[in-house]
């Protein structure tokens, strides 16, 4: 048994699959994911994200997520460049208008924003959870959700027009 | 919009345990993905067994809240006194004249309160002679720091960095072990320049003092710790004893040109 009662054995045989699989999709690297799976039952076991009376598969997604997210923000400038295939989800399932902005849209959300919004990006454009679920999911309001996407959005496309000025 | 359908790999996996939130239903997509990967369960629970990751989580769970082991010092510190006197000694003759004793560059003149307060002084390198950094500060591959500690009081410090792949350097003492110098000046430049390398997104030196003598080892087993977690060797506190005093320097890096 772990902190807090935690049968880690149990709990791992029972979610690890689905932990290991949410890792393996944003880190498209095995031992990375191997690794993140680790860090995601030791934050569950140090109580650092608490259920919240969520399902414990939602809060260990969730864990899974910021976990993976943190692991990209460190190698963001690796020159794998591996955060391309979590680009191209935004690319494409975002709807948004062409990749350059779901580029900058990711290049904001390693940089500068806290570890919420990326989580909350990631669930939404990657996921494709409507604001709804990803309101339930991080426990916020559904307009709390729309206004951190929408200022994503806006923050990334000042950046985008200020790299293109630049540029001239 | 995408041509096929998207799958909620989220909503699958809630249903493969289920836990698929009341009135959700799957497509005939996600369901399909469901056998896919719940025929994937038990080969990854075979790969990678349940009682080996178990035991893995507790051993870094033990090692990140085991306290220090209690420091020689407290066994032999009639002998590590004078020992410690000796290597800020050294250390001290041994300095070069210090650029950071003379005033910095006009252009860059450090603020007030970061020269007067205990912490890092850290200056770069460069043609026209040297530049103040501050926390936040750019810094690419290839540049050359010079690290100074300055203390409000004489007490024995370690300073490390980690960088933005783990990497732990430590610059005083520059080894792994060994006493923490006692210092008695209210500013002290490291010996030796540091020139970064190719390691991204940052590099973060770490100042641990205390008023009583200290094994390095202590700094740079927290500090490999802190390590292990992208997030808290950016940002994180390393555990050590309440009475040591930390502060941080985080240069962010960026690619060259």
């Amino acid at each position: 048994m772990g902190p807090d009662g935690i049968d880690i054995e149990a709990v791992y045989t029972r979610y690890g699959p689905m932990v290991l699989r949410r890792c393996r999709r944003l880190l498209k690297h095995e031992q990375e994911a191997v690794d993140a799976v680790q860090d995601t039952f030791i934050r569950l076991l140090r109580a650092e994200e608490r259920l919240d009376g969520h399902a414990l598969s939602s809060l260990l997604f969730r864990i899974a997520t910021n976990v993976c997210l943190n692991r990209i923000r460190w190698r963001r400038r690796h020159p794998e460049d591996p955060d391309e295939a979590l680009l191209r989800h935004l690319a494409e399932q975002n709807g948004a208008e062409d990749r350059s902005l779901a580029g900058r849209v990711l290049r904001r959300l390693f940089e500068q924003q806290p570890e919420s919004t990326g989580l909350i990006a990631v669930l939404h454009w990657v996921d494709g959870m409507t604001h709804a679920e990803v309101a339930r999911e991080v426990g916020m309001s559904v307009s709390g959700v729309r206004k951190r996407l929408r200022r994503l959005e806006i923050d990334a496309r000042r950046f985008q027009e200020m790299e293109s000025k630049d540029a001239v | 919009m995408p041509s096929e359908p998207i799958i909620r790999e989220w909503l699958v996996e809630r249903a493969i345990l289920g836990e698929l939130p009341e009135g959700v239903e799957l497509t005939e997509a996600e369901r399909r993905r469901k056998d896919e990967l719940q025929a994937q369960d038990a080969g990854i629970l075979r790969s990678y067994p349940a009682s080996v990751v178990a035991a893995r989580v507790r051993a870094r769970l033990d090692e990140a809240s085991t306290p220090p082991a209690v420091p020689l010092w407290r066994v032999a510190l009639p002998v590590l006194g004078p020992l410690s006197a000796l290597a800020v000694a050294l250390l001290v003759v041994g300095l070069p004249e210090s650029t950071l004793d003379r005033p910095l560059s006009s252009k860059h003149q450090p603020e007030t309160t970061r020269i007067k307060g205990s912490g890092l002084v850290v200056v770069r390198k460069t043609d026209a002679g040297t530049e103040a950094l501050r926390p936040g500060d750019n810094v690419a591959q290839g540049t050359q720091l010079q690290l100074a500690v300055r203390l409000v009081g004489p007490a024995h410090a370690v300073v490390v960095s980690v960088d933005g792949r783990g990497i732990v350097t430590p610059h005083l003492p520059d080894r792994a072990d060994g006493p923490a110098p006692f210092l008695e000046e209210e500013l002290l430049r490291l010996p030796h320049s540091y020139e970064l390398d190719d390691a991204p997104a940052f590099e973060r030196f770490i100042l641990v003092s205390s008023a009583e003598p200290f094994e390095s080892a202590l700094v740079i087993d927290a500090a490999e710790q802190l390590a292990v977690d992208p997030a808290g060797a950016r940002e994180g506190q390393l555990v050590l004893p309440d009475s040591f005093t930390q502060q941080d320097f985080l240069l962010r890096k960026v690619s060259t040109p």
